[in-house]
């Protein structure tokens, strides 16, 4: 059985943080992030607003609209790396919050900006195997809670959001049709919030640690590497792919890896401007947003690719 | 390989991966003088550990003020043997 995204909704939390407010509290220049980073403004979670909070304000409307699917649904897998508690996980309580039936398999996956790519395919095999007639993926992060709000390395780039994703079966030939994974943890401590677990130091700072430029490197290796890898296996070229729906970590990285690859401009989608890099969620937003103004034809193709914390990539091709 | 040789491939270097619009000597300071902006100065430092299979510490890049070419140049050598 095949396998496709059947809808997708997105939540952004009502607080944004604009260029101008963090050219004043950190001095990094607006311009420079507007058109170098490719972000204008970002949202942040209110002081008592979790992630559950979210993840329901990103799927209630596609719930509402369908009342089937909440008996349809027979797996949740909710993204998250700041869920409301250690334990129990959050797709547990969102299970409740959101009415889906008892018979719901429902876990947590800690991933960070691959995670959605994963998701996907872990909702893919249940699918497969009968489990479930259809998935919900819920990504959602609250970077916020993690992140120096005076280092400039973070600040700038991260947006709290919330989005969920439907996943359902599709004809043969389309939908899902190959994947590549991949896991680098030598890279583990370039992307890292040090005392958020068990391990403890007292040396380290408890924010958010991003060296970011193993991370540039270790993204404009491995995402190119992966998604030709991909296109060869399915004799596919870079020009017969209609968009290349990426993890929107910063606009310099994306136009560094549309340069590699000899992606043209109007393939590349680049869509956080208004969200900031948004973790687990913006390859589900970007990609919301582009089925809203792009029409799809059947047998178009478009690459996702999700890349981050672990470190962790994953690239799927994707057929209407 | 000598200096010269060194210099001329971080001028190229630049020219692949910055926004670099004024000509490059031993004295240009990238980020002092703003020549590239933070994005382009980490794009360079990526291509030049790439290119000569270096690692480059950050605190290196403090200690040894290597924004400025000619330090740059140096440390290669030292590192290239």
């Amino acid at each position: 059985m095949s396998y496709k995204i059947h809808q997708i909704d997105y939540y952004l939390p009502a607080k944004i943080l604009n260029n101008d407010f963090l050219h004043n509290q950190v001095g990094i220049e607006s311009d420079f992030l507007e058109n170098k980073i490719g972000i204008k403004e970002r949202r942040v979670a209110g002081e008592t607003e979790s992630c559950t909070d979210m993840a329901c304000a990103a799927t209630s409307k596609l719930l509402d609209a369908d009342h089937s699917l909440r008996e349809d649904i027979g797996l949740l897998v909710v993204c998250t790396q700041n869920p409301d508690y250690r334990l129990p996980t959050t797709a547990c309580l969102l299970q409740h919050r959101l009415g889906l039936s008892r018979h719901t398999m429902a876990f947590d996956v800690n991933l960070g900006c691959s995670g959605f790519v994963y998701c996907m395919a872990l909702a893919g095999a249940c699918l497969n195997s009968g489990m479930a007639k259809k998935a919900l993926l819920i990504m959602v992060d609250q970077y916020s809670r993690l992140i120096d709000q005076t280092d400039k390395n973070t600040v700038s780039l991260f947006g709290d959001a919330a989005s969920a994703v439907i996943i359902g079966s599709t004809n043969a030939g389309s939908g899902v049709i190959d994947m590549d994974f991949g896991t680098d943890g030598s890279g583990a401590f370039s992307l890292i919030a040090h005392n958020s677990g068990i391990v403890k130091n007292a040396e380290k700072s408890s924010y958010l640690y991003m060296n970011g430029r193993e991370i540039f490197k270790f993204t404009i290796t491995v995402v190119p590497q992966s998604v030709i890898q991909i296109l060869e296996r399915n004799s596919l070229r870079v020009s017969d792919i209609k968009a290349f729906v990426f993890h929107q970590a910063n606009k310099y990285m994306l136009k560094e890896i549309q340069k590699i690859m000899g992606i043209r401009d109007d393939q590349m989608v680049i869509d956080m401007e208004l969200t900031g890099n948004t973790v687990s969620s913006t390859i589900p937003i970007a990609l919301g947003n582009l089925f809203k103004t792009q029409a799809f034809l059947p047998g178009d193709k478009i690459i996702l690719c999700g890349f981050g914390v672990g470190l962790s990539w994953g690239t799927i091709l994707y057929v209407f | 390989m000598n200096d010269t040789v060194i210099l001329e491939k971080l001028k190229v270097i630049l020219r692949e991966h910055t926004a670099i619009k004024v000509a490059i000597t031993r004295d240009t300071a990238l980020l002092s003088q703003s020549v590239v902006d933070s994005m382009d100065f980490m794009n360079y430092l990526v291509a030049v550990e790439t290119h000569y299979n270096i690692t480059i510490p950050d605190e290196a890049i403090a200690s040894r003020q290597l924004g400025i070419i000619g330090n740059m140049v140096v440390y290669i050598g030292e590192k290239i043997g």
